[in-house]
């Protein structure tokens, strides 16, 4: 990967672990989920 | 005698990924080295050296990253990662994944980018052209890294990086 032009070289120890210890238990967004299937309303009759 | 580190907190760039079958199970694999990125531990650099098939000798062999080599884990910047997407996404092919990956240990700072010789995902993006079964299995294994996963738009590069984009900074 092209990245361009070196220009400084640091060191990093970080803190907080950047692997995460527990597992998201679903995708950030709801794309996945199925919509709830239309429920027909009882018809009110005249 | 220990030497304090510059910074402690990860430099977060972006990422190309390919989503692969590895035993069945969905696994982020480098997109220029066939390197699969575990899970729950960190990705560590590791040079390969160089090698001629012909020539007997290889480099010498160096912590990655180092100045001489251009080894180590690289990420990008969003404009960077965009010049290696595809413009069209495929319904078959090597899914492409973008995210933003968390770099530490030794880092090397570029204009565009990162060298690192750690690496873990930080965020996944994976670019859905149509929902179907396959995607799902794709999307819930890929959450076995224990970050979040996104499925965005797929119908085009340009339409993928600006939703992630549009996510990122929201």
């Amino acid at each position: 990967m092209e990245i361009g032009n070196p220009q400084r070289t640091y060191t990093i120890e970080p803190i907080e672990d950047p692997v995460p210890s527990s597992r998201p238990e679903k995708p950030d967004e709801a794309p996945l989920e199925r919509r709830p299937e239309p429920t027909k309303q009882p018809s009110t009759g005249p | 005698m220990t030497v304090a580190p510059d910074y402690v907190e990860p430099v977060v760039g972006w990422r190309l990924w390919y989503a692969v079958d590895n035993a069945g199970e969905t696994r982020l694999s480098s997109v220029f080295h066939k390197t699969l990125w575990p899970q729950n531990a960190p990705l560590i650099a590791v040079c390969s050296g160089f090698r001629i098939s012909f020539w007997p000798f290889r480099r010498k062999c160096h912590e990655a990253p180092d100045t001489s080599c251009g080894c180590g884990i690289h990420a990008a910047n969003m404009a960077t990662i965009r010049a290696y997407l595809p413009d069209q996404f495929s319904r078959s092919g090597a899914l492409p994944v973008v995210g933003r990956v968390s770099l530490w240990g030794n880092v090397h700072e570029y204009d565009r980018g990162w060298r690192a010789s750690h690496a873990y995902p930080e965020r996944l993006y994976v670019p859905i052209v149509e929902l179907g079964p396959e995607h799902a299995r794709i999307i819930e294994d890929l959450l076995r890294y224990g970050v979040p996963v996104r499925a965005v738009g797929g119908s085009s590069a340009d339409a993928m990086i600006e939703e992630v984009s549009a996510l990122a900074a929201a």
